[in-house]
């Protein structure tokens, strides 16, 4: 079982592999559309472990309207 | 099993219950004005990408603890959110944020001279709506002297900002005083609130301090989650020598952690891989304790404010607010904690 702490840095470096050229613009539009489907799909494409994947796509698809509050999501 | 509590549902309903409705207006008052017919595409952008139900809903109920009528709130409420507005869209310009999370700022779609009128149009209705406060003379002065005040002081967190993104990093010390810099805009919300119900000076002072704490909070959160790249912006922060809050106080106490930053500094492009190092040591210094443990202490002090005010729905609400935000802080990462694997 891996630490919270390694499972943070897990999130953080997969997060950072969606920011590479050739996917960025995917991920880009599967935000933009909402659509959780592509999403996934273009996260699987990236090597996002299934089992981080309940944690990256609600973390892009929360995101609003940008607003002070709440701060993390 | 992890499980969703409700409490950041209960939040977001306080929040729209309170404001809601100047946070749609706020979003729309530019893109309705037929004046600004020219810069309608820039202004559809704003109406869909920003919204701020928070700065309203603290003024109400900061007016509504002191026993004041909350309708005398909506002219200035309107105008500090355009405020804010305006500080939000120049931030993303001085700091050349082209995108947060896969989704372009407007400085990102539409270059910087359009950001910097779009921008100066929200702070030039700002004013023009203070001027219309149902108010008289003498408090409406109190009310521009205090946002006038803010101001000063918003500038100087971002020159101090700006004179260290050439000096390079700072001590965390001091980018915290930045961060308390940056809090005023609630702790000014607060009291301009308590100021429109007609508070008492320590009502004022006591509801400006809640503010501030409360804004210190969410700063502190937004912090840790930069620290940690949860918002993506970790690569441009080390190019730039940018450093949030967590990740300087992280570095004073990792040697592994300060010489890999050094060492990314000079690189070309950050991987995957760097990101990664980068958090762990961060994490081992126990940071994230430190951050659970100031953002309780940060929401005890909020409460120790409130206690000394009589009690009414509005105090409740404020007080159950500010009690959240650690919990919420938490159970987003809880998320993780039940995670298998």
């Amino acid at each position: 079982m891996k630490t919270l702490n390694v499972k943070i840095a897990d999130v953080a470096s997969y997060l950072q592999s969606l920011n590479a050229p050739d996917i960025f613009p995917k991920v880009q539009d599967a935000v933009e559309r909402k659509d959780k489907n592509l999403l996934i799909k273009v996260c699987r494409k990236a090597k996002v472990p299934e089992l981080y994947l309940s944690i990256i796509v609600p973390l892009l698809l929360a995101i609003g309207p940008d607003q002070k509050w709440p701060a993390g999501y | 099993m992890y499980t969703e509590s409700g409490l950041k549902e209960r939040c977001q309903r306080i929040l729209e219950e309170n404001g809601g409705h100047i946070a749609d207006q706020a979003s729309r008052i530019l893109l309705e004005d037929p004046k600004l017919k020219d810069l309608r595409s820039p202004l559809e952008f704003i109406s869909k990408n920003w919204r701020d139900p928070l700065t309203p809903s603290m003024i109400k109920l900061a007016c509504e603890a002191v026993g004041g009528q909350p309708e005398v709130t909506h002219k200035t409420s309107l105008a500090m959110s355009l405020m804010h507005l305006s500080f939000y869209i120049w931030d993303d310009m001085i700091d050349k944020v082209h995108f947060k999370l896969f989704k372009p700022t407007l400085f990102g779609k539409f270059g910087e001279g359009i950001a910097l009128i779009v921008g100066g149009l929200a702070s030039a209705k700002a004013f023009s709506i203070l001027n219309q406060m149902p108010v008289n003379r003498n408090k409406q002065q109190i009310v521009t002297r205090m946002i006038w005040d803010l101001l000063a002081s918003m500038a100087k967190a971002e020159t101090i900002n700006l004179r260290l993104r050439s000096q390079g990093n700072l001590s965390s010390k001091k980018k915290f005083s930045v961060i308390k810099m940056e809090a005023a805009d609630l702790e000014t919300c607060l009291e301009i609130g308590a100021v429109l119900g007609n508070g008492s000076e320590e009502e004022v002072q006591r509801l400006g301090r809640y503010g501030l704490y409360l804004g210190i909070i969410l700063e502190l959160w937004k912090d840790f989650h930069v620290s940690v790249n949860w918002t993506l912006e970790l690569n441009e922060k080390v190019k730039n020598s940018l450093l949030p809050y967590s990740l300087l106080w992280a570095s004073e106490r990792s040697e592994n952690l300060r010489k890999k930053l050094e060492d990314l500094v000079n690189t070309d492009s950050i991987e995957s891989s760097d990101v990664k190092e980068v958090v762990e040591y961060t994490l081992a210094t126990r940071v994230l304790n430190k951050s659970v443990k100031e953002i309780k202490k940060f929401a005890d002090s909020a409460v120790e404010e409130l206690s000394q005010l009589k009690i009414c729905k509005s105090t409740q609400t404020l007080k159950f607010f500010v009690e959240t935000q650690p919990k919420l802080f938490i159970e987003r990462l809880s998320t993780l904690e039940d995670m298998y694997g």
